[in-house]
């Protein structure tokens, strides 16, 4: 009787330990244990999907943020700075450009 | 005299099993039997459960209208008022320099190789394409087994190509010029997705790749042993569209999907780190700005939006009451100066990013613009479109 519940205990030792090589083995991706955040959008219940939202919403609400007057000048000062070197905004003399018609002058 | 009887029915409960008078309850057209104890715990649990579940809602209500506030308090001023002394943009003449043919369907993608002469297009009847843009030749086709192939990506180094689509899967085939190798023979399934494959990019190097897909879910895989190194999960719909962020501001790429929502996520992590709702419909295309600070985003709601990073809030709508069709994609030009949007209604137009003004509508496909891209060194876009063919303009 005893030699019966060791011999269980060994044996579902056993599996566990299989069962945590297997699945979790990186060769075994496409069939490991879906963990909660795997699952996806149409298998969880509405309740997991308000969780989820609510502590991503919680999150998202301490994120740092600028103001506009700020970073719009910056994004301004950026476009000033490179729009010299731009093509498409300044145009590009017929002869360089790669893609006039008759052949191809190749800037490389 | 008519009267109405209470049929006591006895039998074993659907949920106790025990023998008891049963009451008849229908749950979605379909019946079941339950004694009345039975009834008054599930009526008890649910009320619970109920109460719960409103519980979240509002508190998911009230976290939104929070973020609405703190966002709000950093509207101080309009982009187009920060941009006011800049100036205007003249006339724009932009022409078809080059017009690709030799697909036999709608052309759904296409891609730009690093040396800025070399790109990749994809269509619906499977067909992949890489052309040499300057002389419009054929330099590599492989024909997928799968038609609707969404999308393609060039490798950083030039020597492969990513694509994929309805088969759910992305594939690398890598590129060689050896006339006797078949391409389709050395290629290599690196993602796999529960639904259809819609956008594809490689990260820095050759090594890594990102995916988006119809089953809601963005990944990150390895491409030398396909293993899923990272995935992204939170859009509530199908996700359309991704781009990473330029190499310089770090590890973040942008996704937009069909739940309306564009999202940030972090590489590393897997988390959402911001995500904006704005769009009234589906959003098909997302792109960074070029210094990594902000995206833009076109969506079948027809307008395009930009969004500030840093001040985490829409700062520009790029609409007009003329324009119905949706816009299938965007691109920034180098400076950031101009956006190109490819719309439903067969139209390129050209937005002037700070102004929030249009500047040019460029005419020239027969079906609607499907993809959009400018070339690695700005001199010139690409449009691929429905119908059949592709086209350089500069």
């Amino acid at each position: 009787m005893m030699m019966n519940t060791l011999c269980l205990l060994y044996a579902r030792q056993c599996v566990k330990i299989f069962y945590r090589h297997y699945f979790l083995n990186p060769h075994n991706n496409h069939i490991r244990a879906w963990s909660l955040q795997d699952r996806m959008a149409q298998e969880l219940s509405e309740k997991e999907l308000l969780k989820m939202e609510v502590e991503q919403l919680k999150k998202e609400v301490k994120n740092p943020r600028a103001l506009i007057s700020k970073t719009g000048k910056e994004i301004k000062d950026y476009v000033e700075a490179e729009a010299g070197n731009d093509p498409l905004l300044k145009g590009i003399p017929e002869d360089k450009n790669p893609f006039k018609e008759k052949g191809g002058c190749i800037i490389s | 005299m008519d009267q109405t009887f209470l049929v006591n029915v006895f039998g074993s409960c659907d949920r106790c099993f025990k023998q008891r008078a049963l009451r008849p309850v229908f749950k979605k057209s379909e019946q079941l039997n339950y004694c009345s104890l039975c009834v008054e715990i599930m009526a008890a649990d649910g009320l619970h459960e109920n109460e719960t579940l409103a519980s979240l809602k509002s508190e998911a209500e009230s976290l939104k209208g929070k973020l609405e506030e703190e966002r709000a308090k950093l509207h101080d001023v309009e982009l187009h008022q920060v941009a006011e002394r800049v100036e205007a943009l003249g006339q724009f003449v932009m022409k078809t320099r080059r017009t690709l043919k030799g697909h036999g369907n709608k052309v759904l993608c296409m891609d730009w190789c690093k040396d800025k002469r070399r790109l990749v297009s994809s269509s619906q009847d499977g067909k992949v394409i890489v052309w040499d843009s300057f002389t419009t030749n054929k330099e590599h086709a492989v024909t997928m087994p799968c038609t609707w192939v969404m999308a393609c990506a060039y490798a950083p180094s030039g020597c492969a190509i990513a694509c994929g689509g309805l088969d759910n899967k992305c594939s690398v085939y890598p590129l060689t010029f050896d006339k006797n190798e078949n391409m389709a023979a050395k290629k290599k399934s690196v993602a796999m997705h529960t639904n259809y494959l819609s956008a594809c990019s490689f990260t820095n190097s050759d090594m890594q790749i990102l995916t988006a897909s119809g089953d809601g879910t963005c990944a990150l895989w390895d491409v030398e042993s396909g293993q899923l190194l990272q995935s992204f999960h939170g859009h509530g719909a199908d996700v359309l569209c991704l781009d990473l962020a330029p190499s310089e501001t770090g590890n973040t790429f942008v996704s937009g999907g069909c739940d309306k929502k564009a999202m940030v996520w972090d590489m590393r992590s897997g988390q959402c780190v911001q995500a904006f709702e704005t769009h009234e419909s589906d959003i098909n295309s997302v792109r960074y700005y070029p210094s990594g600070d902000a995206f833009a985003s076109g969506s079948d709601d027809a307008t395009c939006r930009l969004y500030d990073l840093r001040a985490d809030r829409e700062v520009a709508i790029y609409s007009k009451e003329s324009i119905i069709f949706g816009a299938s994609s965007v691109d920034f030009s180098l400076s950031g100066r101009l956006l190109f949007a490819g719309y439903n209604d067969y139209t390129i137009n050209v937005w002037d990013v700070l102004k929030g003004s249009r500047v040019s509508i460029l005419f020239g496909h027969e079906n609607r613009v499907s993809t959009l891209r400018v070339s690695p060194d700005g001199t010139a876009f690409c449009s691929g479109s429905w119908d059949h063919t592709l086209r350089v303009w500069a």
